[in-house]
């Protein structure tokens, strides 16, 4: 499987409705700070499980607040 | 053939404005409105509780229906809230209503998921023994068991009650339900040993977002039709934002999917037939699927069709 990229997570972003096409995009900032609320983030945890094959457990959840560092834990727990 | 003919129902006269308390909670407008969707909730006063709710519900079904108490045989009162523990509150709703000794009469520990369950009971028990008439009430002031400061269910939460008379006469036919549970994960969504309720809210979400729509494809195949076939979806009304995924995920419109608990909150085991109430005597939804899931944690699904 294909290493999870920034851009995928935008993309699930996108798709759940969280960010629309063009805004602008901080992948190092806090989600919060981005307008992404505590529940769009469950529904984007939700799709990065489903279409990545990976489980998130609750307390990596809590710890994971960037579009850069969801893509690298993605990626990590994807190379195991 | 045993249905539903009418629906009773009451809610507190109390609203607490969500909008006004949002800072408080870390939370701004646009989530209040277009995530949670629940400007207001319902509160019980201090003196209301699972059972006076309940008798306010029956109240107004004999107002709507001028049901006559001793035509009823079987009495269902779903609730997780009752107060006293002993006896079940659908005794003392008995006592209060003035059913007759012949009417038989047991409490359903069930939260979200509770009427679909009640209403596929009920009306087995009642074509098993040829009764005529029989009340589902649905009754869960949870505000006497959520943390007022616990984001996660304070805004979320309104108390409500609801009475359905099913009956020989009925305006919906019920369908084949799923009736399914998940109970190694009961933790997510239970009262703690303070008696207050803690909700694992990503949890949850998950849980509904992964088998609810699923179930609901699954109770229409039960059933012999398709989701398309299908006029209206009225889900457990957990939050905007559930209901929203839920229905993005079948892939329906907001009319066919409504999210109608603006006024009033989720409203646990009553959050369904609160919306059926105001279709029954409305002729334009002959199919409608119903879908409640939560604490168990348990779901089910099951398809009304209203009688020709």
């Amino acid at each position: 499987m294909n290493a999870c990229t920034n851009e995928d997570i935008i993309q699930l972003l996108i798709e759940s409705d969280a960010l629309a096409e063009g805004d602008e995009v901080l992948v190092d900032a806090p989600l919060k700070q981005m307008g992404i609320q505590s529940l769009d983030k469950f529904n984007l945890f939700l799709l990065v499980e489903e279409r990545h094959g990976v489980q998130i457990p609750d307390e990596d959840f809590e710890k994971l607040d960037t579009v850069s560092a969801i893509a690298a834990y993605v990626s990590e727990k994807q190379a195991v | 053939m045993i249905g539903i003919e009418a629906i009773g129902t009451y809610l507190p006269a109390r609203r607490i404005d969500n909008l006004e308390r949002a800072a408080g909670f870390d939370c701004d407008e646009e989530f209040v409105e277009n995530k949670l969707g629940v400007l207001e909730i319902s509160q019980a006063a201090e003196d209301e509780d699972a059972f006076s709710l309940a008798a306010n519900a029956v109240e107004d079904l004999r107002a709507r229906t001028g049901l006559e108490m001793d035509e009823i045989e079987v009495l269902v009162l779903v609730t997780q809230t009752p107060g006293k523990l002993i006896p079940h509150v659908s005794a003392r709703l008995h006592g209060e209503i003035g059913l007759t000794d012949r009417c038989a009469c047991f409490d359903i520990s069930l939260g979200c998921s509770g009427y679909v369950y009640a209403l596929t009971v009920v009306k087995a028990l009642m074509e098993a023994q040829g009764f005529r008439r029989g009340l589902i009430v649905t009754s869960d002031p949870y505000s006497k068991i959520v943390d007022a400061g616990d984001r996660n269910t304070a805004m979320l939460f309104g108390d409500a009650a609801t009475a359905t008379l099913l009956s020989d006469r009925p305006v919906f036919e019920i369908g084949r339900t799923t009736m399914k549970t998940r109970g190694a994960s009961h933790r997510e969504l239970m009262s703690t040993d303070s008696g207050n309720l803690h909700m694992n809210g990503r949890a949850v979400f998950t849980f509904c977002a992964q088998n609810v729509p699923p179930d609901i494809r699954e109770a229409a195949e039960l059933n012999g039709v398709t989701v398309e076939d299908i006029d209206l979806f009225l889900v457990h009304q957990g939050s905007k934002f559930i209901v929203d995924t839920i229905r993005n995920r079948l892939g329906l419109s907001e009319e066919k999917m409504p999210f109608g608990a603006v006024a009033y909150g989720n409203t646990v085991s009553s959050s369904i037939p609160l919306l059926l109430a105001e279709r029954v005597a409305s002729p334009e939804s002959r199919r409608i699927m119903i879908s409640g899931f939560g604490v168990g944690l348990s779901w089910a699904s099951s398809l009304l069709t209203r009688v020709a």
